[in-house]
């Protein structure tokens, strides 16, 4: 984009954007169909805005996305609210559904998504702050939780907020045959009998031995729907953690061309 | 994925990127060493792991630090800022440097400062200041003189407009080599630039229209190569004869 960039004060401007899409490309449906016994593969594409591009409106070039989530982050900044503890810092989220008011499953987004955030983010750091993350709803074609975790865990590293490590979601659902599915579409998530969304640690590198391992065994938010037996929630844990860990080796990857990009941060 | 460490100091992951949860240094398998450790770190027990996203840097003989860029300013001592008063208190002004909280810089901190002359700022006035103290959960204070009581550039900021950019942006204006674009804008232009390390620069010049093109220039250069910011300098400053 060529032309001044306006930088107006009265614009709300957030620190960070992030936009994530999950887009279980209807072509390959039928591959994501796997038995117990091999691995599921999940197709995905991810999109990071970070904030100077996205004030020069060029940076949404993504061809096909069904589930699409904005996440934006602002702080963190003084003071934090009431009843909470002023020694730590505060995590405020805000979801914004696409059509509608908020209501009670906007408040139960909100809160699991604030528990997970405050489970991943370095809360002594910056006490007394609140930091701000608005979610802001595009489209919803099933997998939406996870997706505004992804979202909002892309945004606050590129706001720079300190982090013990980073969360990603996927959605896993039991369908009637007995099969699971990673990453359904809105119409499959209504049509099967449960399904999970399950937020893990990413893997990591490490110089210690054996020590890296032990966080990939983590786990840091499961949320269920429907009827499920206990079995099948653990053989959805067991897939899930495979697929989570390809998309945080993705994540890594995208993370190091954007910083790539960027020559401010070139060697 | 794990990689295995062949020689544990320095870190394996010098000048690579790193993402927060990353282990850099086991201090279990290290020799009595002491390490400096700057922003983007943090001791977890036994290891030092990764807390922002960015290139893990490190100088000799033991200093490590990640470096990135971002829109929020997070303020440590010595450093040079540009801050805009907000508020008046009677011991102590207050000034948003972009910073998790709002900084004090007490009435006194001028040259010559006492309490029979008190300098008035009123809100929305731009100062250079330079970080005194910046401990966590505290807010910052600042100072408009130097290490030795003297007020060398610190102070009011007139005329001119200041710009907001990124953190990164305002090292790489700082550094020297000088930053391209500055050098091939100074050769053409005349102009005052002051440049704070917490994402914001401001630029003053006899004519409004440099002013703007100078501003302008250096924000689209963030996210240019050097080869491309040539180019497109010399396109612009062709353009304006």
């Amino acid at each position: 984009m060529d032309g001044p960039l306006i930088n107006e004060d009265r614009w709300l401007v957030p620190e960070a954007y992030s936009t994530v899409l999950m887009a279980p490309l209807a072509g390959l449906k039928v591959l994501l169909r796997f038995s117990l016994i091999t691995p599921p593969v999940l197709q995905f594409s991810f999109i990071i805005l970070d904030p100077l591009l996205l004030l020069s409106n060029d940076a949404f070039s993504l061809a096909s996305g069904d589930t699409k989530v904005i996440a934006a982050v602002y702080g963190p900044k003084a003071g934090t609210r009431k009843n909470e503890n002023p020694e730590k810092a505060c995590i405020e989220v805000i979801w914004k559904p696409k059509t509608g008011q908020s209501g009670k499953s906007e408040s139960e987004y909100e809160m699991v998504l604030k528990k997970t955030l405050q489970s991943i983010c370095l809360l002594n750091v910056h006490p007394n702050t609140t930091t701000s993350i608005v979610i802001q709803v595009v489209n919803d074609d099933g997998a939406l939780l996870p997706c505004a975790i992804n979202a909002a865990c892309a945004a606050l590293v590129d706001a720079g907020t300190p982090l013990k490590h980073l969360a990603v979601a996927i959605c896993c659902c039991m369908a009637e045959n007995g099969q699971i599915l990673l990453d359904p579409s809105k119409m499959e998530e209504q049509k099967v009998k449960a399904f999970v969304y399950l937020a893990f640690p990413n893997s990591m590198v490490s110089v210690l031995p054996e020590g890296g391992k032990s966080m990939e065994h983590g786990i840091l938010t499961s949320v269920t729907h429907g009827v499920m037996a206990v079995d099948d929630y653990f053989s959805c844990l067991k897939l899930g953690r495979p697929a989570a860990s390809e998309l945080s080796d993705f994540i890594r990857n995208s993370l190091k061309s954007k910083a790539g990009n960027d020559p401010s941060k070139a060697a | 994925m794990e990689t295995k460490p062949s020689s544990t100091f320095p870190s394996t992951f010098v000048d690579q990127l790193v993402v927060p949860g990353d282990v850099i240094l086991d201090l279990s398998s290290m020799a009595n060493q002491t390490l400096k450790l700057g922003g983007g770190l943090r001791q977890d027990g036994d290891s030092i792991s990764v807390m922002k996203s960015g290139t893990l840097r490190f100088t000799k003989p033991n200093k490590y630090w990640v470096e990135s860029s971002h829109k929020r300013y997070v303020p440590s001592v010595g450093d040079n800022v540009l801050g805009v008063v907000v508020d008046t208190k009677p011991d102590n002004f207050l000034v948003d440097i972009k910073g998790p909280a709002l900084a004090f810089l007490p009435v006194l901190a001028f040259e010559g400062g006492t309490r029979r002359n008190i300098p008035k700022f009123e809100v929305g006035t731009l100062l250079y200041v330079r970080v005194v103290n910046a401990n966590t959960g505290m807010n910052p204070e600042l100072s408009c003189m130097d290490a030795n009581g003297k007020a060398g550039e610190y102070g009011v900021l007139k005329e001119g407009y200041m710009f907001e950019s990124s953190t990164g942006l305002s090292r790489t204006l700082l550094s020297s080599p000088p930053y391209p674009t500055l050098e091939a804008l100074g050769k053409k232009l005349s102009f005052e630039i002051a440049v704070g390390i917490n994402g914001r620069f401001w630029v003053n010049a006899s004519q409004s229209s440099t002013v703007i093109l100078v501003g302008n220039a250096i924000l689209k250069s963030e996210s240019l190569s050097v080869v491309q910011q040539k180019i497109y300098l010399e396109k612009l400053l062709k353009s304006i004869q």
